[in-house]
């Protein structure tokens, strides 16, 4: 039904989950002012967003139909838990910094959609992979907001300082509503790639 | 048995609920150790912070035990000996604006020059109040003058003020409740400890 | 040991300084795709401040006298969702019985709170800070509040916003975005008003 190759394009850019179905931001703009912190963050959905499509599609078939959203949710917070876990046993400061926003991946509606939209109705293989490519989908994105959040932020790049000596840092980037600014922005960027792409054809 | 009847919705949830949490239940015991060693070292890592010594990553329980002759961190007041001085070392906390900080202080016995400072814990806004715990904030501690007994923390140029003979230590820009109740936080154990000190 | 904060404090810094959405950035799907209309904003943030309001009491509740004593924190997430959805099963059919004229214009809101991040994020908030019931009462309440004003505020300007020439790219979620931008920027501005950080 679905390629690999095809799910990966779609997931990456056609269908991003960030800039183009606009979900799951609410947890991540808030750590993205720091590259370390997006990273083990989204690297944490993808984790999460594979196992918890891998499972439902293996079970589909077992879960009954009053109970499914959530069945689902316990699913999701059963892969998150695990997660915040082990974040905190072998990645502790990192768990101190990312605060309850591990916890709020469960909420992250790309989990709960993917789960909807395609866990549900194709085989558990090809499901681990959508998983896999939306979080890649999500991670890559963030981290170019946090990329530029910390470097103009802070100055550094993953706490390196990377700035010269003199550079005053933008403090609104450590600041909330500079994310919503470069998310936009982006937004405006690539949909007018998409667009010459169009015009061009 | 009929997928959708309510038997086996009861059963099926049950079921399901119970394999979850047994593995939640096994994760969760077989990291409880880990997480307590490591909150362990990370207080006396900030003790010895407080006292100026570096923390060496696998010998933190060591050093501690040689500086203050002792196996753990107590809540009461230790001594740690440095140089052949001795330096009182408490664990301080008090609200902020978000939460309860706790951290350690450090002291000369004549309580007129704190030696340094760390933070344990806070609830603070990250990259506002949370700057308490960022290293160009603390070293304004390192030797500073009590006058009077107390400090204090001021609107500054939020840049740091390192000179250490003032007694003033530079706030953090735009966290004005969270500088304040730090300096109320650190007075207060400066007065606590001078009343346990000056009963000796 | 619950921070000792000035009760009207909480409830202004939870509106307006420390805005779970433009400050906490926690409730945002709903707010993009839902925010183009009034009447549904209205709505969807009345519904948002009923629900947080109760599940954070209950939250809290269970938080205090089961999962503590019972060494139970590591399920609080499954724990608190679990009530979370719960909850509103349990409001959608009150509401339907007692008032089937809320129940139309509520109730295809209610199934999207469930999944809501502002809700469990207003429970883990509480939990992290360690409020007392009292006070996790009021930063629900204000939380709710402030979220229902964030969504109110961005679905007016939405309505001047789409009467303007807005380039191609930027149309739609773009421009959504960076209308949020400013918000943020301009609540940020309360935190004159008292002193709050």
């Amino acid at each position: 039904m679905n390629s690999y190759k095809g799910v990966l394009k779609e997931n990456l850019w056609d269908n991003n989950p960030v800039f183009v179905q606009i979900l799951g931001i609410c947890s991540t703009l808030a750590v993205t002012n720091n590259l370390t912190n997006t990273f083990i963050m989204t690297l944490s959905v993808v984790f999460v967003a594979g196992l918890t499509n891998f499972t439902v599609a293996s079970i589909k078939h077992l879960i009954p139909g009053k109970v499914r959203m959530i069945i689902q949710t316990l699913i999701i917070s059963f892969f998150v838990i695990i997660v915040d876990l082990l974040l905190r046993a072998f990645l502790p400061a990192v768990s101190k910094s990312l605060g309850p926003y591990v916890g709020l991946i469960i909420t992250n509606c790309i989990i709960m959609g993917r789960a909807e939209a395609f866990a549900q109705s194709n085989k558990p293989l090809i499901s681990l992979w959508d998983g896999i490519t939306t979080g890649i989908g999500y991670m890559w994105i963030l981290m170019a907001i946090a990329f530029i959040r910390e470097l103009l932020g802070f100055g550094s790049l993953f706490g390196i300082q990377v700035m010269p000596e003199g550079f005053q840092t933008w403090t609104i980037m450590i600041m909330a509503p500079s994310a919503f600014f470069i998310l936009g922005g982006a937004i405006w960027i690539i949909n007018n790639i998409k667009l010459s792409k169009e015009s061009s054809k | 048995m009929e997928k959708n009847s309510m038997t086996y919705t009861a059963i099926f949830s049950f079921v399901i609920t119970f394999i979850l949490v047994f593995l939640l239940t096994l994760t969760h015991v077989g990291t409880k150790n880990r997480v307590s060693e490591y909150n362990k070292n990370y207080e006396i890592s900030s003790i010895l912070k407080a006292i100026g010594v570096e923390p060496k990553d696998q010998e933190v329980q060591e050093q501690f035990r040689s500086i203050f002759n002792l196996e753990l961190p107590t809540n009461e007041t230790m001594i740690a000996k440095i140089d052949g001085e001795d330096i009182l070392v408490s664990k301080f906390s008090g609200k902020a604006l978000w939460g309860t900080v706790n951290g350690i202080i450090a002291i000369e016995k004549n309580l007129k020059t704190i030696k340094g400072i760390d933070i344990i814990s806070h609830n603070e806004t990250p990259g506002l109040g949370g700057r308490i715990e960022e290293a160009w904030f603390l070293n304004q501690f390192k030797d500073e003058t009590i006058n009077k007994n107390m400090i204090r923390v001021v609107q500054g140029s939020g840049e740091g003020n390192y000179n250490s003979k003032d007694g003033i230590i530079d706030g953090i820009a735009g966290a004005t409740r969270t500088s304040h109740s730090m300096e109320v936080m650190i007075n207060k154990k400066i007065k606590s400890l001078k009343k346990e000190v000056g009963n000796e | 040991m619950a921070p000792d904060i000035n009760p009207l404090v909480l409830l202004f810094a939870s509106i307006f300084t420390s805005n779970i959405l433009l400050a906490n950035f926690l409730g945002m799907c709903s707010f993009i795709s839902i925010s183009k209309d009034m009447d549904s904003a209205n709505g969807l943030g009345m519904s948002v401040t009923a629900v947080l309001t109760i599940t954070t009491a209950i939250n809290w509740v269970v938080y205090k006298f089961i999962l503590i004593p019972f060494d139970l924190l590591y399920l609080r997430f499954i724990v608190f969702i679990i009530i979370i959805a719960a909850t509103v099963q349990v409001l959608e059919m009150v509401i339907d019985r007692f008032s089937p004229s809320l129940y139309m214009a509520l109730g295809i809101f209610l199934p999207l709170i469930t999944v809501n991040c502002a809700i469990l994020g207003v429970a883990l908030f509480m939990e992290i800070r360690g409020y007392s019931f009292i006070q996790s009462i009021i930063f629900a309440l204000g939380s709710g509040l402030g979220w229902w004003l964030a969504i109110v505020s961005l679905a007016a300007i939405q309505k001047k916003v789409l009467k303007a020439p807005v380039p191609e790219g930027l149309k739609g979620a773009g421009i959504t975005l960076i209308t949020i931008g400013f918000m943020a920027m301009a609540f940020i501005g309360f935190s004159g008003m008292l002193i709050v950080q």
